[in-house]
């Protein structure tokens, strides 16, 4: 079997904490890695077998994501048999989710569940014995498998499905016993069975938005790092970075591109930017760099607003509270190491209700209150999302809700009932990738539990 | 000893199914014997005086596309015609009809009679004769040996039939008849799993004592559909059947007597019919009904006899009498025949193969309610195809398998055989994955070609009804290439795409059709036909695609004495299956009993191995 597609897939369990593998196969995984992996020492020296360091990319966006190790197997020694790809990083499911979307984007199909294993056995690498995770391939879609791994959060999830189901059961057995005993005359709600249609769309969509929010968790929710010149934004950016790799330099001009490097904050991704320094300036490049720095806190989901302790409440620090005024923020007086100059309670009494902390950038002192207060103030609001969906379950609800309108569509036209149903037990049956086989005895099973039919 | 020598195919069983056994299998030019318990109850209608209805009608049509005989007799027999669901899509529409019980079954007679080849014959089958594990004949109560090639066991409700009448019970395999007992033990004793299963039948009333003004009527269609492709007669409603409906009072008297129910005193181990409840079921699992309907219903036209549909029940017959009293116009209503309900034996089908035959016992095939079925349709499905697989099985030629997109009768055997049963089991059409294609309308063109392939139905009979489908084919040709100008929508559209709207019909495009010579005198039916077609295209394409791809699949060669000890990842249960059945293909494969999806995917992926490892080692 030559396959000419090339797959991804996570391959370590799907969890927090370690080492987390996203694993590429094909003809293509050389090209694919290629587009959103940058290494230190560049591709020249790529040789089989060599670990790689370097960074995912996302190539729309041209952004770093996240530190990564890149291990490149060639064709045939590999597991698969074919060219592999191994790219190893945090295990951290939304970190994992995003590569493995990067890498779809750039041309990877997703695996089936067990295909590599499946490539490996058709190539010859395993025998079968080797090959019984084969059983896993097919078993494992099924709602045990997708739950068993999965933290507690899944829970919700799951019930959410369940209650997809168990609506859809109930409009398709309602409309079977009609179609089935006609001469018991059962009416068929419409009116109520479209508006359930109707909110299982809205349902589902809202579903699918948590994949999109959960996206927004991957790629990272931004915190651009503001205030005025030589508060010590970038000494800020570097240590929450937890190392010297951001460029600290005097030159504003070094600043006005801005820095964007990606940090864990509770192992959700955190963009944090290292912006220049807002202050008034009559040179064109100055205003330039200030009008985009301007922007990126507009856009940027929060601010750490900086104030140096070590220097009193100038006009200056009056203007740019002025401008954020407005946006989420946490509020960080540095330099607690130096004499304390700063009325703290001005600005506290002007930004009212903000959290502040006390910090020395520079000795890192109080920078896990700083991540803590993040946490608290940006990340812990949106973990209440109850479940974010994996890119299987959104795929598998995507088509679920197509069924679905195509389904509504049909009943808002006038189309006939076996059609519409056919939609519906269409939207049923994907829904089964999810839940496990839902058979017919389901349905005929409700229709005897629910209506009093036969003669 | 006396016996009767060298048949073909011995049926046991005249029955619904017995009947169709026996008929094809003559067809096809097999000696045949046809045993039953009673000369004069052949294809007696042991419960309701109707056939067809929703799947079952979709059954019966397909029986006579494979030139059975239920859809004819049906036809002439009928009283009283009904197409269910017009109001429906064509998918799920099925004709009904009550018959005339006694004209049906001394039709199904003479109509035997006549058969070319075939012996019938008025005994008591006590024994399966067995050599070297292949059924060799049968023998009777009085000692008789009647031998021949193939045996199809076909007893119904008879098979150790127990009839429960209040806390009294007798043996019996309709009331007061005789059951066959000694059977079931042989076939306990060849090895068979056997089960037991339960169903009833209502009273039956004295016409002149029932008070019809308070009953609304229900009338036949004003232009009543056949079942046969063959019939070309007009057929005539003779009767009404009329509704009525019980009431707390009813319910109240039933629910104060369940103590003598056997169904509710435990006295009843067999598993009932969800889909066929008792009155005494309805009323205990759905106590906030008020009323239920019921149906009185002639038996045929030389009989006072009225079937109470719905009310089918095992309670005593004074509660039954207490009951009809409390229902307004049954007051005086007299019982000719109680109600009563049935356990009979069974044998669970997972022990027999798609082509019924079973899979411990070579050329022993079962027919019928013996795998658990219930229904006459059901029944004459099985029938059917048991004496096509006997008589090809004779002949040396492959088995006869329909696949569950080719016909309802697919999906019935390969529901029983898959996952068995646990209830009686009833066709539905919601059983049925391909359901759009599946239709009363096409049946002939999904079938016909296997008569013509098995020489079920005379050559030019088929040849004239494929010419037929031919020429409408041809018209949903010309209607994808006549074009129109929609003004709403100012776009040109063909008339297909136009008969796709839900809310056009044929009627409706008839004025835009140049020729109107190619669809003059066509038929309700045929219109149907072509708009089920084009209204269902979309799915159908879409289906045909999949099954293509499934059936490409299937079509697989397992490598021959491929050592299935050798495919590891397979459980020893499969292995030893595979080894038993010895599969050419991987379709066969998928129709073994109990064959996972799972093991069918390991095993496709070990011969594709083995193909490539071979074809390296000639490269």
């Amino acid at each position: 079997m030559k396959n000419n597609d090339t797959i991804i897939a996570i391959s370590t369990p799907y969890g927090r904490g370690g080492i987390g593998i996203v694993r590429v196969s094909g003809n293509s995984s050389l090209s694919i890695i290629k587009k959103i992996f940058i290494p230190v020492k560049g591709w020249d020296d790529l040789k089989p077998r060599e670990i790689f360091t370097g960074f995912i990319i996302d190539p729309e966006k041209h952004i770093k994501i996240h530190k990564a190790l890149v291990t490149y197997f060639k064709a045939p020694r590999s597991y698969t048999g074919e060219d592999v790809v191994e790219i190893s990083c945090f295990s951290s499911p939304p970190i994992l989710n995003y590569v493995l979307l990067l890498g779809i984007k750039s041309g990877a199909r997703l695996a089936e569940p067990g295909e590599f294993t499946q490539r490996a056995f058709l190539n010859g690498k395993i025998d079968l014995l080797q090959a019984e995770a084969i059983n896993d391939l097919i078993m494992s879609n099924t709602l045990k498998q997708a739950l068993v791994s999965f933290t507690q959060s899944e829970g919700f999830l799951s019930k959410k499905i369940e209650a997809i189901k168990k609506k859809l059961i109930d409009i398709i057995s309602s409309v079977e016993a009609s179609i089935e005993f006609p001469d018991e005359n059962l009416e068929i709600n419409w009116d109520l069975y479209g508006l359930w249609i109707k909110q299982l769309i809205e349902d589902i969509s809202k579903m699918l938005e948590t994949f999109e929010y959960g996206k927004l968790l991957k790629e990272g929710f931004s915190l651009s790092i503001t205030g005025k010149p030589n508060v010590g934004k970038s000494t800020l950016f570097n240590s929450l970075l937890k190392e010297e790799r951001a460029i600290v330099t005097q030159f504003p001009g070094t600043t006005r591109d801005y820095i964007r490097e990606t940090i864990l904050i509770n192992d959700i991704p955190c963009s944090l930017i290292d912006t220049a320094g807002i202050e008034k300036s009559n040179n064109a490049i100055d205003i330039e760099s200030i009008k985009k720095g301007e922007e990126i806190i507009k856009k940027s989901d929060g601010i750490l607003l900086i104030f140096d302790l070590s220097k009193r409440v100038s006009k200056k620090d009056y203007e740019i509270i002025d401008k954020v005024k407005n946006k989420n923020m946490i509020i960080v007086f540095n330099k607690m190491d130096l004499p304390r100059k700063l009325e703290t309670e001005k600005i506290i009494k002007i930004l009212d209700g903000r959290p502040s902390v006390e910090i020395s950038a520079k000795l890192r002192a109080n920078l896990n209150q700083l991540e803590n207060l993040i946490n608290n103030f940006f990340v812990s609001e949106i973990k209440e999302s109850e479940f974010i969906l994996n890119l299987r379950q959104k795929q598998v609800l995507e088509e679920v809700l197509k069924f679905l309108e195509k389904g509504f569509d049909f009943f808002e036209n006038g189309y006939r009932e076996e059609i519409i149903i056919e939609e519906l037990k269409g939207a049923m049956n994907s829904l089964g990738k999810l839940t496990g086989e839902i058979k017919v005895e389901e349905i005929i099973n409700n229709i005897f539990q629910n209506f009093c039919v036969g003669k | 000893m006396m016996g009767f020598r060298d048949f073909d195919v011995i049926v046991v069983g005249a029955g619904h199914s017995g009947c169709e056994s026996v008929h094809i299998s003559s067809k096809m030019g097999m000696r045949t014997i046809l045993i039953t318990l009673n000369l004069d109850t052949i294809a007696q209608m042991s419960c309701n005086p109707a056939i067809g209805g929703l799947a079952k009608g979709h059954l019966v049509r397909e029986i006579d596309a494979l030139g059975g005989i239920m859809g004819t007799l049906a036809d002439e027999t009928g009283i009283q015609f009904r197409l269910l669901n017009q109001s429906r899509g064509y998918a799920v529409q099925a004709p009904r009809a009550q018959c005339d019980k006694v004209k049906y079954r001394i039709s199904m007679k003479n109509f035997l009679e006549k058969v070319e080849n075939l012996k019938i014959y008025q005994g008591e089958v006590v024994d399966v004769l067995i050599h070297r594990k292949k059924a060799v004949g049968v023998r009777l109560r009085e000692g008789i040996e009647i031998t021949g090639n193939c045996v199809i066991i076909s007893p119904g409700t008879f098979l150790n039939g127990l009839i429960h009448i209040g806390l009294n019970s007798y043996p019996a395999g309709r009331a007061n008849e005789p059951p066959s007992i000694q059977l079931s033990r042989s076939l306990e004793n060849l090895g068979f799993k056997l089960g037991r299963l339960k169903t009833g039948t209502p009273m039956r009333l004295n016409k002149r004592t029932i008070n019809w003004d308070v009953f609304e009527p229900q009338e036949g269609d004003e232009n009543p559909t056949p079942f046969s492709f063959r019939t070309e007669k007009k057929l005539r409603n003779e009767i009404k059947c009329y509704i009525g409906y019980t009431n707390k009072k009813v319910h109240e008297i039933i629910r104060k007597n369940l103590d003598k129910s056997p169904l509710y005193s435990g006295k009843i181990i067999g598993i009932g019919p969800r889909y066929c409840p008792s009155i005494e079921d309805k009323v205990v699992k759905f106590p906030h009904k008020e009323r239920h309907q019921f149906f009185l219903e002639p038996e045929g036209l030389d009989t006072n006899e009225i079937y109470v549909n719905g009310i089918s029940s095992s309670l005593p017959v004074e509660v039954q009498t207490e009951i009809l009293k409390n229902i307004e116009g049954l007051e005086n209503a007299e019982i000719v025949r109680p109600a009563y309900g049935i356990e009979y034996d069974f044998v669970n089908p997972q022990q027999i193969k798609h082509s019924l035959e079973t899979i411990e016992i070579e050329n022993l095939f079962f027919a019928g309610q013996i795998n658990g079925t219930s229904g006459y349709e059901e029944a004459a499905a099985q029938g059917i195809m048991a004496g096509i697989n006997t008589s090809l099985k004779i002949m040396k030629k492959e088995p006869f398998i329909l696949r569950r997109d080719e016909a309802y009768m697919g999906v019935l055997l390969d529901d029983l055989i898959r996952r068995g049963v646990d209830e009686p089991y009833r066709l539905f059409t919601s059983r049925a994955e391909h359901r759009l294609m599946l239709r009363i309308d096409n049946a002939d063109e999904r079938l016909m070609k296997y008569s013509l392939k098995y020489g079920l139905i005379e050559k030019d009979v088929i040849e004239k009804f494929l010419e037929r489908k031919k020429k409408l084919k041809k018209i949903i040709d010309m209607l994808k290439k006549e074009k129109i100008y929609l003004e709403e929508k100012k776009e040109k559209i063909s008339l297909e795409q136009y008969l796709k709207n839900p809310s056009i019909n044929f009627k409706c495009i008839l004025k835009y059709i140049p020729d109107k010579n190619e669809i003059m005198n066509l038929k309700e039916e045929e219109i149907k036909y072509i708009e089920a077609e084009i209204k269902y295209s979309g799915y159908i394409e879409k289906e045909k695609k999949e099954i293509k791809k499934l059936l490409k699949e299937y079509s697989k060669k397992i490598p021959d004495g491929l050592n299935f000890d050798n495919v590891s990842g397979l459980s020893k249960e499969i292995v030893e299956k595979l080894k038993k059945f010895k599969p050419l293909t991987l379709g066969e494969a998928s129709n073994i009993p109990g064959m996972t999806p799972a093991a069918l995917k390991i095993l496709a992926i070990y011969i594709h191995l083995i193909q490539q490892k071979a074809n390296e080692a000639n490269n």
